[in-house]
């Protein structure tokens, strides 16, 4: 009897080692790259802004050729910029529909996070029960849920 | 006969581990080349680097998309293009020229290569380790056995133990050092059957400090503080006044030298030199002492007034010690100065050979003259002969007056 117990604990325990907690890893890496996504375009639409709001037409900036060694780059005409907008492709954009543009992407962005989250919260929700589970089985108190 | 034992090497080591740490070994294996992969992609990186600047200051200006962020590009183009910003690190900067740019980065390229070549000389060592632990995995899986037999000793001392594995070698080792003491006692007794029958063909005149100095760091190995007890037998009860003699001795390698002379030994007393072929400059030196005696009476109290000087300093003796010997007795003017530290524990360093300078000169003329083995000064000098009524008192006597000797318990 307590055999068979021991037996189902520790195939529970391995079910929740070896597929929940995994899932749970890759669900949290995929939501944090999304994160990273919204954070450039945010603050792309921030500096594009800034730009507007001090009519920059020409800039001067350093440009990294790789290991941290820079030069110096102009931008006589700041009016127009490429921006990614996925799979490769670059679109010339003005400031203003620059800024539409970024805000529509952010909005797409914040739906990933948003499925993102829902699926870690599905996931941490079977481990715990899973846990309640080899719990009873050990006869151990059920904690407290109120 | 010698007696065997069989050792499976399963029961050295466990399979098992020998293949765990085998596969620790590849884990570890894998991970370097990973690193390994990384530092050359860094090189590569730094070599194209090092082109893209040497080609930019070829052009005033250089149209580019200037980037934006991540994900946005103004076009624009490369301005100042020679002038180069380069980060040194801890949030310094420099700006450079392109050429003072380039060497920087080639300086870069060479750390990074010596970086790489290191780990791989490392993953290197570490596969000859995995294979090595492989091999040992197989070894015990397939049952090979370590057979190990005793090292019964021959007369001829060159008997070697038989084993089938390397890890007898330290068995070998000991064996050897047992066999030699083994020999060296048998050469002892026989010494002292020469050096009876010596004595009784002595005239009274004759005094004779015998010693044997064991500077001869090829000796040392081979005797201990038992084998001086053994010696004390050797030494020349008959003290009348020290007399130093000028020894020459040659250089010794443990077997080879000393079995010349006691073929030498030998060939004088007209006695066939004593079985194991090891001679110890006791005896021979007694010999050419009573030789040396015999033929040059006159030369005796000169000797013995340079006798108590002090006795050459240990260096010296190396030198000569590290001529080789062939035929010459020229070798060695055998000053052997006892050494204070090994007194206690060096079976020979009862002996002090003295040899001062002038007495030198005159005993190597005589030396090339004479056919003996040794031309030498010899004063003996053993505190741990300690009881022996013999030469320890004349010596001592003889020997007070030398500054140096420390080790005189008289």
């Amino acid at each position: 009897m307590d055999s068979k117990i021991h037996e189902k604990v520790k195939q529970y325990e391995g079910f929740i080692d070896g597929r929940l907690k995994p899932d749970l890893v890759k669900a949290i890496a995929e939501r944090d790259k999304v994160f990273e996504q919204q954070k450039i375009f945010s603050d792309l639409r921030k500096n594009i802004q800034n730009l507007e709001k001090h009519s920059v037409t020409s800039l001067t900036t350093l440009v990294n050729l790789g290991s941290e060694v820079y030069m110096q780059a102009e931008v006589p005409d700041t009016r127009t910029i490429f921006v990614d907008i996925g799979l490769g492709f670059h679109v010339e954009f003005t400031w203003s529909e620059a800024i539409n543009y970024i805000k529509l992407r952010e909005e797409k962005l914040a739906r990933q996070i948003e499925e993102y989250t829902q699926l870690i919260a599905s996931v941490k929700a079977h481990i715990k029960m899973v846990c309640e589970g080899i719990r009873e089985l050990l006869h151990l108190q059920a904690e407290p849920s109120y | 006969m010698a007696k065997r034992t069989v050792t499976p090497m399963a029961s050295m080591f466990s399979v098992e581990e020998a293949q765990r740490a085998a596969q620790k070994m590849q884990e570890l294996i894998s991970e370097e080349e990973k690193r390994l992969q990384q530092l050359k992609d860094f090189i590569a990186d730094n070599a194209s680097l090092i082109n893209l600047v040497r080609q930019l200051p070829d052009e005033l200006h250089h149209d580019i998309m200037v980037p934006f962020g991540k994900a946005a590009f103004f076009p624009g183009r490369f301005i100042h293009t020679n002038e180069f910003l380069v980060l040194l690190g801890e949030g310094y900067h420099a700006e450079r020229t392109a050429k003072q740019t380039i060497e920087i980065l080639k300086r870069r390229g060479k750390a990074l290569e010596s970086n790489y070549n290191a780990l791989k000389a490392e993953v290197l060592n570490h596969k000859c380790e995995a294979s090595k632990f492989d091999d040992m995995a197989a070894e015990a899986a397939e049952g090979l056995v370590e057979i190990t037999e005793e090292y019964v000793e021959e007369n001829s001392a060159e008997a070697a133990s038989v084993s089938d594995t390397p890890g007898l070698s330290e068995a070998n080792n000991m064996k050897v050092v047992a066999d030699s003491d083994d020999e060296f006692s048998r050469i002892m007794s026989r010494m002292d059957e020469l050096e009876r029958e010596e004595l009784a063909a002595e005239s009274n005149d004759e005094c004779f400090d015998g010693e044997e100095i064991g500077n001869d760091s090829n000796y040392q190995h081979s005797l201990d503080a038992k084998t001086l007890e053994g010696m004390q037998p050797l030494q020349w009860p008959r003290e009348k006044n020290a007399i130093t003699k000028a020894f020459s001795r040659k250089h010794y390698e443990a077997e080879g030298v000393t079995h010349q002379l006691a073929m030498q030994l030998g060939a004088l007393k007209g006695h066939p030199p004593p079985k194991g072929a090891t001679l110890l400059g006791k005896g021979v030196g007694h010999n050419a002492a009573e030789l040396n005696y015999k033929e040059k009476a006159l030369q005796l109290p000169e000797v013995k007034e340079g006798g108590c000087s002090v006795p050459r300093p240990k260096k010296e003796i190396g030198v000569p010690a590290s001529k080789s010997e062939t035929g010459s007795l020229e070798a060695f003017t055998g000053s052997t100065v006892e050494r204070a530290s090994n007194v206690g524990t060096n079976a020979f360093t009862a002996s002090i050979v003295e040899h001062p300078p002038n007495v030198g000169t005159n005993v190597r003329e005589r030396a090339t003259s004479s056919s003996q083995a040794f031309t030498g000064s010899i004063v003996e000098h053993s505190h741990n002969l300690g009881t022996d009524g013999r030469v320890e008192a004349t010596s001592s006597s003889q020997c007070q007056k030398i500054p140096k000797k420390k080790k005189q318990k008289n």
